[in-house]
């Protein structure tokens, strides 16, 4: 029987205390897991979003906000841009290509995007991917819609199915364009973007569905068909947000100034990767708090432990003289509490390890349902794997203070001890 | 024959101490026999145990076991040469409580080497060598895989008999193994302890303050009851 065993079998023995400890341990690990995971996931999430698009326009506003509301799907916007000023910059011979986005409306809690065929052209996402189709394809009519996977998936539709826009946001709406519904012609591959959770239309069938309405309220007594509509000029008024693709980089800056100085209308032009990293700056200061807690709480783990293992030496003064009768040395006494000590560190972190990966699969689908983020069961980071090498390193180190102790004691006891 | 247990001009005091809390001018004990120390508590009979198993080393003298003059050594090798020549028992509370009682029994061998081969010289495996100590020592097999906490406290002496005689060691030390049995169980005890001791060779020092049980011993060495007194061996 080696030392490992009877380490084990003298842990067995006190299962309750050291089931947990051993809990204490695992939980204090599981929380400093899960918080850098949902902060690794949670940048990889936004970060992989949008690729490829080297400005982002809208009404005057805060570049986070305009990132948020334009790419995001989170917030909404304040101002519009009107239809001549975005003819204006898509005419600049500068600009490559132009993605309108028009958003305020909803479909079953998910957000409906008018736009043009531009946007399945040039959107991309993650390291330079296209969008692409599952089935069917881009929208042609004015009435068409191509769906995010997810949006497919959740709500069941498939091609040649119809679907009602609701006005405004809701989950739940009593305002629903429900006289000109759409029909589902395409559903995109799954992004793990907001791509997936948003119902996308022609920018006409966006106008078309609002021909009878005035300040977001359907006028009583004044209605239009969707055949009606079909016939007259759909050309929007304004859109929210452009996606802006430069013929060259280099133009990006200079372009940037020029939107952010246009006389016309007050706009704002922002560069997605620049405004990415003021939102890591801003969440960088709430993200390094919470790995500063988890921290805490594993060194708080780590002291539980120690004040476990020092509060039953005296009842195991027996086990101790019995070990030393034996032949035992003093340095085997101090080995012993070192190695269970660790063995709470490897166990702690094994169990800590699965049960942060129970929480994420379990969070992951509730997550990426509510705010789009997909949570990934993957091995910690690099970095990460330090710390926790460092962790049972330092499980086995804190051994030395109960480990000492009982060294002392044994020394004193000999093969006297009483309890 | 070479002696058990040799000792010399023996002192030991305690630091801080004004008295040797034991001396014992001369002792000698030969290999197979058994001596049996009795005195009143504070006579020191603790600190000669912890003497002879090495644990604590002389102020003054010599302490020599098997011939090897275990007082000079350095810690390391008395721990080594107690696991490997000397089977301990305790008053009570002698087994581990997480271990069955076979298991119990054969940790002296799992932690020493030499007395692991010489456990296996005479049986086929450790199982088969600590399942003949324990049938020596009469526990009946239907425990030997039992918890030790199914044991009564007679039984539990016994098997810590049973421990200390595995691996043939040279010398057994027991420090009041008797004092939680009653009358019944003691002679019994008795009985089997130093009938297996001789039959397996081991010399024996039994420690006491119960003086009916000199007649089971060879020897006997009385500790005067005060610190500085001196110890008086008789044959």
């Amino acid at each position: 029987m080696n030392w490992i065993r009877l380490a084990l079998a003298s842990l067995w023995n006190r299962r309750t205390t050291a089931l947990l400890t051993l809990g204490m341990v695992a939980l204090s690990l599981s929380l400093l897991l899960t918080v850098d995971r949902v902060r690794e996931d949670t940048r990889a999430s936004f970060s992989n979003t949008l690729s490829g698009t080297d400005l982002i326009v809208g009404g005057r506003t805060g570049s986070l906000n305009l990132l948020l509301y334009s790419v995001f799907r989170i917030g909404n916007a304040t101002n519009n841009i009107s239809w001549e000023s975005y003819s204006d910059l898509r005419r600049n011979s500068a600009v490559d290509w132009t993605v309108p986005l028009s958003l305020g409306d909803s479909h079953r809690g998910y957000r409906v995007i008018g736009t043009t065929t531009d946007y399945f052209d040039h959107y991309q996402y993650g390291r330079s991917q296209a969008l692409s189709f599952q089935s069917g394809q881009p929208f042609n009519d004015v009435y068409d819609v191509v769906l995010g996977a997810e949006v497919a998936e959740v709500l069941e539709y498939q091609l040649g199915d119809e679907l009602v826009v609701a006005h405004g946001l809701g989950t739940t709406s009593f305002e629903n364009h429900d006289d000109k519904p759409f029909t589902v012609v395409g559903i995109l591959n799954a992004t793990g973007t907001p791509v997936d959770r948003s119902v996308h239309v022609p920018l006409e069938g966006i106008t078309a569905m609002h021909v009878d309405w005035q300040q977001g309220i359907k006028l009583p007594g004044f209605e239009i068909s969707a055949d009606e509509a079909r016939e007259m000029d759909l050309t929007p008024d304004s859109v929210t947000a452009v996606l802006v693709g430069m013929k060259s980089r280099v133009q990006t800056f200079s372009f940037q100034r020029l939107i952010n100085q246009y006389r016309a209308e007050p706009l704002s032009a922002i560069i997605p990767g620049a405004t990415l990293q003021e939102l890591w700056q801003l969440i960088g200061i709430a993200e390094n708090a919470l790995i500063a807690v988890s921290f805490m709480v594993v060194v708080t783990g780590l002291l539980g432990m120690v004040t476990v293992i020092l509060a039953g030496l005296n009842e195991r003064r027996r086990e101790m003289a019995i070990l030393r009768a034996l032949g035992a040395r003093p340095g085997h006494i101090l080995g012993l509490l070192m190695l269970e000590s660790g063995l709470y560190g490897v166990a702690g972190l094994l169990a800590g390890l699965l049960l942060h990966w129970g929480v994420i699969a379990l969070a992951s689908i509730w997550v990426q349902g509510t705010y789009g983020i997909q949570l990934t069961l993957a091995l910690p980071s690099p970095t990460l794997l330090v710390v926790l090498a460092g962790f049972v390193g330092l499980a086995f180190l804190v051994g030395l203070l109960p480990g000492w102790k009982a060294y002392r004691q044994s020394l004193s006891d000999g093969l006297t001890a009483t309890t | 024959m070479a002696d058990a247990l040799s000792i010399e001009s023996l002192a030991f005091r305690w630091p801080g101490q004004q008295y040797d809390t034991l001396s014992i001018d001369r002792l000698q004990l030969p290999a197979g026999s058994s001596l049996f120390v009795r005195g009143p508590s504070g006579s020191g009979k603790s600190t000669l145990l912890n003497l002879l198993a090495g644990v604590l080393v002389p102020t003054q003298g010599l302490i020599q076991v098997l011939d090897q003059p275990l007082s000079q050594q350095p810690g390391k090798v008395r721990d080594r040469f107690r696991a490997d020549h000397t089977g301990y028992i305790f008053q009570q509370f002698n087994l581990l409580p997480y271990l069955s009682v076979i298991d119990n029994v054969m940790l002296p061998c799992r932690l020493s080497r030499r007395r692991h081969d010489k456990a296996l010289s005479e049986a086929s495996s450790l199982t088969n060598a600590a399942a003949d100590r324990l049938t020596r020592l009469n526990i009946p097999d239907t425990l030997w895989h039992q918890r030790v906490s199914a044991l009564s406290v007679g039984q539990q002496q016994r098997v810590a008999a049973a421990r200390a005689l595995m691996g043939l060691p040279e010398l057994v030390i027991a420090d009041e193994p008797t004092s939680a049995l009653d009358q019944d169980n003691v002679d019994n005890f008795m009985d089997v302890l130093t009938g297996q001791c001789q039959a397996l060779g081991s010399a024996l020092v039994f420690v006491s303050h119960d003086r009916h049980l000199a007649r089971w011993f060879d020897q006997e060495l009385e500790l005067a009851p005060e610190a500085h007194a001196q110890g008086e061996a008789m044959a």
